[in-house]
């Protein structure tokens, strides 16, 4: 059976054309669930410990007894484990795919490479002039805006309209958060932006 | 309206590879297995019909290797694009017209 018949009726070729397209769609677009939701749980988990150490007014004296280290630490390892879940979804959907999209993954991940290293060394520069208390936001704020901004960027570039909204949603979360000063920043990162990301990977995955 | 289908398509099978590589972007290739497991066909099969469709011009087949392993990649040309373009307009138009007949 190696040239099978045609089939009777194009109404069953139509059904087989849509059946196949929305089975490769899901082969080669990363799962919604692992790109977003781990982040979202990270953002959770890691800025609700910060809140918690924290507290409101952003001193250290927060509803429990967690240093900003051990805050700063649980942010970092929670999103290691995003970060892990994140590759797992990429090299899934692209292991066999190579071409122009290839470059185009290779940039953005560099941008986001290339965006946080400078980030980094440009806010440790001004760091030491800072008061104690909003060195945390500080590195908090700049951190956010540059992953929102990247969101939006992912979103222009593979035409995601939900990854450019959830980007749009971190800059404004972050810029309110920094704005109400304190420890605002992380009480509003861990419950509307993380709810944001789970909330964008859950509609994805539904809508695919 | 003569509305014919294009034979190198209008087959179950070859219909089914090019609908899937046209999910692709231009400028993307899939590697042969990537290709075979979407598509559930035995190897062989596959290869029989990627031959036909590379001898239409629909699809542009690649021999490279990882290491020392060869691998094949399978893109969808402009042309093959088209084809699948025009085929599924002219589908769609049978529908349209056969409307309500069995």
């Amino acid at each position: 059976m190696t040239d099978d018949e045609a089939p009777p009726t194009p109404a069953e070729m139509l059904r087989l054309i849509e059946e196949q397209q929305t089975a490769a769609m899901r082969r080669f677009i990363p799962d919604p669930l692992l790109m977003y939701v781990p982040w979202g749980v990270a953002w959770f988990v890691g800025f609700g410990t910060l809140f918690l150490g924290q507290g409101l007014a952003g001193d250290g004296n927060g509803l429990l007894p967690i240093t900003w280290q051990v805050g700063l630490a649980v942010l970092w390892a929670t999103q290691i484990i995003a970060f892990v879940f994140m590759i797992i979804a990429l090299l899934r959907a692209g292991g066999h795919i190579k071409g122009e999209s290839e470059a185009r993954g290779a940039m953005y991940g560099l941008a986001w490479f290339i965006g946080f290293n400078a980030m980094g060394i440009l806010a440790t520069r001004f760091v030491p002039l800072l008061p104690q208390d909003t060195i945390g936001p500080f590195y908090t704020s700049l951190f956010m805006l540059v992953a929102g901004l990247l969101y939006m960027a992912g979103g222009a570039v593979y035409r995601l309209w939900p990854q450019f909204l959830l980007g749009v949603w971190v800059v404004v979360v972050d810029v309110v958060g920094t704005v109400l000063g304190g420890g605002w920043i992380y009480l509003l990162l861990a419950v509307l932006g993380g709810g944001g990301a789970v909330t964008t990977g859950l509609w994805l995955r539904r809508h695919r | 309206m003569n509305t014919e289908l294009d034979p190198v398509i209008h087959a179950q099978a070859r219909l089914k590879v090019v609908a899937t590589l046209n999910t692709l972007p231009q400028g993307d290739r899939l590697a042969f297995p990537g290709l075979k497991d979407l598509l559930g066909m035995t190897a062989g099969n596959l290869s029989v019909h990627l031959s036909k469709l590379e001898e239409a011009g629909y699809v542009e087949i690649t021999k490279t290797h990882k290491g020392r392993t060869p691998v094949t990649y399978v893109a969808l040309t402009k042309r093959g694009r088209a084809a699948f373009d025009e085929y599924t307009k002219a589908i769609r138009a049978l529908l349209d017209t056969a409307g309500g007949t069995p």
